[in-house]
């Protein structure tokens, strides 16, 4: 990502106010000690004095903006001290002496580019093959207690749930944290809101036990399925591959087009899905990313940019998310996207990659030609032979898409989960704009 | 065709095994009904949950997730006049709307872009903002009528939602009230933007309001809207206000008609002030002003509000400060037959009834020679009491209040810092309309005179929104070259890091140079 050019983009990486206020306090010439930047403008760095009275390292590399390091313990990325040299490089570059690349520096720079620049750690296979084999016992055991508990459920009846508080669910959810099945753990605390959720609330409940049921049944029998099956379930569960195993898959080269983004937080965990579309392939891939709440994401991709990587697809029955191999170069080589042509077509879409794989979770789904409209209270996509999807309720709503669109039919880009469409960005004016 | 698999399994779950013993799975004579009757589990509740998984699927598509529309749609077709803004400016003004951090940037944002629209994107995100955070728009000079920004598509928008129908004030005034002035800030942005648009409108409006049978809440903060652009037109209806003595209304009526030399009203406090104000002389030849203040209030000078108390001073006390505050200097002199320095000298000697009824006079009577004399001396210290007047400085010219603004510094006694705070405190209070002009030279100074201008930089702090962007440059080369202490070196990397955006507006929209 090119380096900001204003304060308000240095301080978006962010994590909080409190950081702001620190930053701030750090971008001033007169709190550093050391300020310096190489001819090529590669990287900056800087010595500042602590609270404690020493001093801390701080480097950013201006290439990877907000990469960057610092000496000091802060547990927030970036820290303080970096936001603070990185303003103060938007607002006063001349503060900063060109001189020569420390070499530690120059060898830090070097290891920041993408996971493909680096070098690959010979892998164990023996050793990895018996951590996953104690990985997989230990999830087993946990889905074995998950048994007993939903079949708890049943026999005490779905109705003696509505009474239940949060922690009633946190309590499995927690064993299964433990049993490092975390995406599982997550889908079993959301219980809790399908007791609250209103009218049919038990046909949504028991739909879910179902289907966790099922996945649990899959994991028990993970031998006999296939690979791409096995990559599924491992997925739903919290089991996610490693970089190390995607190695035989194949490459794929193509210009992406960043066509969405989405963010959601699940306790202190954030999840960043960026959706890409390939221009030879025209098939959709999705960088996902997961930060503590305290660190940031480290793809900043916006909406529209044109990317040109060799990237390779996670196994899976329906193959979306992807890790590029190679750093991923600007293009700008324009990308003409191909949308579903009505909701009939896009959903028997969603229905045959759900075939694909039984645990998928949210789709990308491109439409042409829609319109947003209002029945009641609630916001429809609408195609031309007034069929119609509903928006999903926690998203961005109707009203955003009325003003983009003016009411005319529009090129959508969303994710369709099974609680409805999430618009993520809408094409206007030539261009793909964020929702 | 699933509901006969499904509803069976749903009721059991919902009951459970205790309260309703299992007995076997529903299936029926379709494939998955058949299948469903293969299900073998060890219990019946994995049992349950296994057909549950099997059927759940088909459910859920059964129930559908294309429906058939048949609303209406919206469709703008108007033709927009105004550019939209350009996409830096967007992206400022997107990350001003996200950003709560940067709210004070808005008013900067909106000056700048004058003549240019929101982006469409950005119409639901503006909007909802003006919705949620109107007290942000009481600023002064005010901020410009919104709805100017939003263009032929914005207005389309706006009247489709009931939260954003302000934004139709001009058509449909009564209705914009009528639905938003529950919150008195929007009902004083409203009167704000129609007394800009069209004064004669809001007066009659604010007049119908005070009429109305419950006198409303907040209607002296409405009165309050008539103070810019106030003129000798709105003189009947103001001294019409004077008969509504239910509330505070009268009061607010009787500060305005003060700021009106014409008026009526002045001319009835002069009247009475010629009769009861003089200088007594002893016998040293020294002076001193006498003001013999009436034992019973006539009707007339009840009505004038002189019977409303001042705080801090007793009930004679306030009927001398009401009357001679609405006096202008120049009938002070003549009638006195002073000088201003001679009577700014005796006014000061006195009780701080005649120092500041007199400060009041000048201020609502633009007298130069008077608020210069008065800062001078408040400045100096020899009369405890407020702060330096902000409202003084606020009705000079920019001309004049930059001659007074250098001329402080040097009043100020240096080994006084109380006074000094007490100065800057004054210029705080105005800072607002000190918009318009270029500060640096007051800043400057400051910096110069006081290295621990901590005053200064809380003022820059607290003022951003205010801050001409032509000042910015030179601002930013003016605090690198400032070194002060640690603890005030904070404040300055503060404003460094917050002045640098505020200028990458002006430069988005190509407008940064000073262009009053």
């Amino acid at each position: 990502m090119a380096f900001p050019t204003t304060s308000q983009e240095v301080l978006q990486f962010a994590a909080n106010k409190t950081v702001v206020e620190q930053a701030n306090k750090f971008a001033v010439q007169a709190a550093w000690r050391v300020l310096a930047t190489d001819a090529q403008e590669l990287a900056v760095w800087g010595n500042v004095r602590a609270g404690y009275g020493g001093m801390v390292s701080v480097q950013i590399d201006l290439n990877h903006y907000p990469i960057g390091t610092c000496s000091c313990t802060s547990k927030v990325q970036p820290c303080k001290h970096v936001l603070g040299l990185a303003l103060l490089w938007v607002h006063s570059p001349q503060a900063f002496t060109v001189g020569a690349m420390p070499e530690a520096i120059e060898k830090w720079l070097q290891n920041q580019s993408i996971a493909p620049a680096k070098p690959a750690k010979p892998v164990n296979r023996k050793e990895q093959g018996k951590r996953a084999a104690k990985r997989q016992t230990a999830i087993l055991n946990g889905l074995d207690e998950l048994d007993r508990w939903m079949q708890d459920l049943i026999r005490l009846g779905l109705a003696s749930t509505q009474a239940k508080p949060a922690d009633f669910f946190k309590a499995p959810a927690k064993r299964l944290h433990d049993a490092q099945a975390s995406t599982l753990a997550y889908r079993i605390e959301a219980l809790y809101g399908i007791t609250r959720s209103g009218t049919g609330w038990e046909e949504r409940m028991l739909a879910e036990l179902g289907q966790i049921y099922l996945l649990i049944e899959a994991f028990r029998q993970f031998e006999k399925l296939t690979a791409a099956m096995q990559a599924d379930v491992r997925s739903a569960v919290g089991w996610p591959l490693q970089s190390n195993e995607l190695d035989d898959e194949p490459t794929v080269s193509d210009d992406w087009l960043v066509i969405g983004q989405s963010q959601s937080a699940q306790r202190n965990l954030n999840v960043q899905r960026i959706w890409l579309y390939g221009a030879q392939t025209q098939r959709f891939a999705m960088l996902l990313e997961f930060a503590h709440s305290s660190k940031q994401f480290t793809y900043h991709y916006a909406i529209d940019d044109l990317l040109t990587a060799d990237a390779v697809y996670y196994p899976s029955g329906y193959p979306l998310r992807i890790q590029f191999r190679s750093e991923p170069a600007s293009s700008i080589q324009p990308i003409t996207t191909v949308g579903a042509p009505d909701l009939s077509s896009a959903i028997a879409a969603y229905r045959a990659a759900k075939l694909k794989n039984r645990w998928l979770g949210v789709y990308p789904m491109l439409l042409d030609e829609v319109k947003v409209g209002k029945m009641g209270r609630s916001w429809y996509i609408v195609d031309a032979s007034q069929q119609a999807i509903a928006l999903n309720n926690e998203t961005v709503g109707g009203w955003e898409l009325l003003a983009v669109s003016g009411g005319y039919a529009m090129q959508l880009f969303g994710e369709w989960s099974e609680g409805g469409f999430m618009p993520l960005s809408i094409f206007h004016n030539g261009q793909w704009i964020k929702l | 065709m699933t509901n006969t698999l499904w509803q069976p399994l749903v009721t059991q779950a919902l009951l459970g095994t205790i309260a309703r013993p299992f007995e076997s799975l529903p299936t029926d004579a379709t494939p998955l009904g058949k299948a469903v009757g293969a299900i073998q589990a060890p219990t019946p509740e994995g049992a349950i949950l296994k057909a549950a998984a099997l059927v759940s699927p088909f459910q859920q598509q059964q129930s559908g997730w294309i429906k058939r529309f048949n609303g209406k749609f919206e469709v703008f077709t108007a033709v927009e006049d105004l550019p939209e803004a350009p996409p830096v400016a967007a992206r400022l003004l997107e990350a001003i709307l996200r950003e709560t951090h940067y709210y004070w940037q808005l008013p900067h944002w909106l000056r700048a872009g004058e003549g240019y629209r929101i982006p469409d994107h950005l119409l639901v995100p503006f909007l909802n903002y003006v919705a949620g955070h109107i007290m942000d728009f009481i600023t002064i000079p005010p901020i410009p009528d919104i709805t100017l920004f939003l263009g032929a598509r914005g207005q389309w928008l706006a009247q489709q939602r009931p939260m954003w129908y302000f934004a139709a004030w001009r058509s449909d005034f009564e209705g914009v009230w009528k639905r938003f002035s529950i919150k008195p800030y929007f009902g004083t942005v409203l009167l704000s933007w129609l007394h800009d648009d069209d004064p004669q409108a809001a007066r009659q409006f604010i007049q119908r309001l005070a009429t109305e049978r419950r006198p409303l809440l907040y209607l002296e903060q409405y009165i309050g809207t008539l103070q810019f652009g106030l003129s000798d037109e709105d003189e009947p209806f103001l001294e019409s206000l004077l008969d509504n003595r239910t509330g505070p209304h009268n009061e607010y009526a009787a500060n305005l008609l003060a700021q009106l030399p014409q008026s009526a009203f002045v001319q009835r406090m002069i009247q009475r002030a010629r009769a009861r104000l003089w200088v007594e002389r002893s016998s040293d030849g020294k002076g001193k002003l006498i003001y013999v203040v009436e034992d019973v209030l006539a009707k007339d000078m009840q009505r004038d509000t002189l019977a409303r108390r001042v705080l801090n001073l007793s009930d004679k006390g306030g009927v001398a400060y009401r009357t001679l505050s609405c006096v202008p200097p120049r009938v002070w002199l003549e009638h006195l037959n002073l000088t201003p320095d001679e009577l700014i000298a005796l006014a000061a000697q006195e009780k701080p009834i005649f120092f500041n009824a007199l400060e009041a006079a000048a201020y609502r009577n633009h007298d130069l020679a008077i608020v210069t004399g008065i800062l001078k001396v408040r400045c100096q210290g020899r009369l405890v009491g407020r702060p330096l007047t902000g409202n003084l400085l606020a009705i000079l010219t920019d001309a004049e209040r930059e001659q007074v603004f250098h001329e402080i510094w040097r009043w100020v006694p240096k080994d006084n810092h109380n006074r000094h705070y007490d100065g800057m405190a004054g210029v705080r209070w105005n800072w607002s309309a000190a918009y318009s002009r270029d500060m640096l030279p007051i800043y400057q100074q400051y910096m110069t005179h006081y290295p621990e201008a901590r005053t200064v930089l809380m003022l820059m702090k607290y003022h951003m929104g205010q801050i001409h962007p032509s000042t910015i440059p030179a601002l930013v080369a003016l605090l690198n070259a400032y070194h002060p202490t640690d603890y005030i070196d904070d404040l300055r990397g503060e404003i460094l890091a917050t002045l640098q955006p505020t200028y990458a507006i002006y430069e988005a929209f190509g407008a940064t140079t000073h262009d009053e």
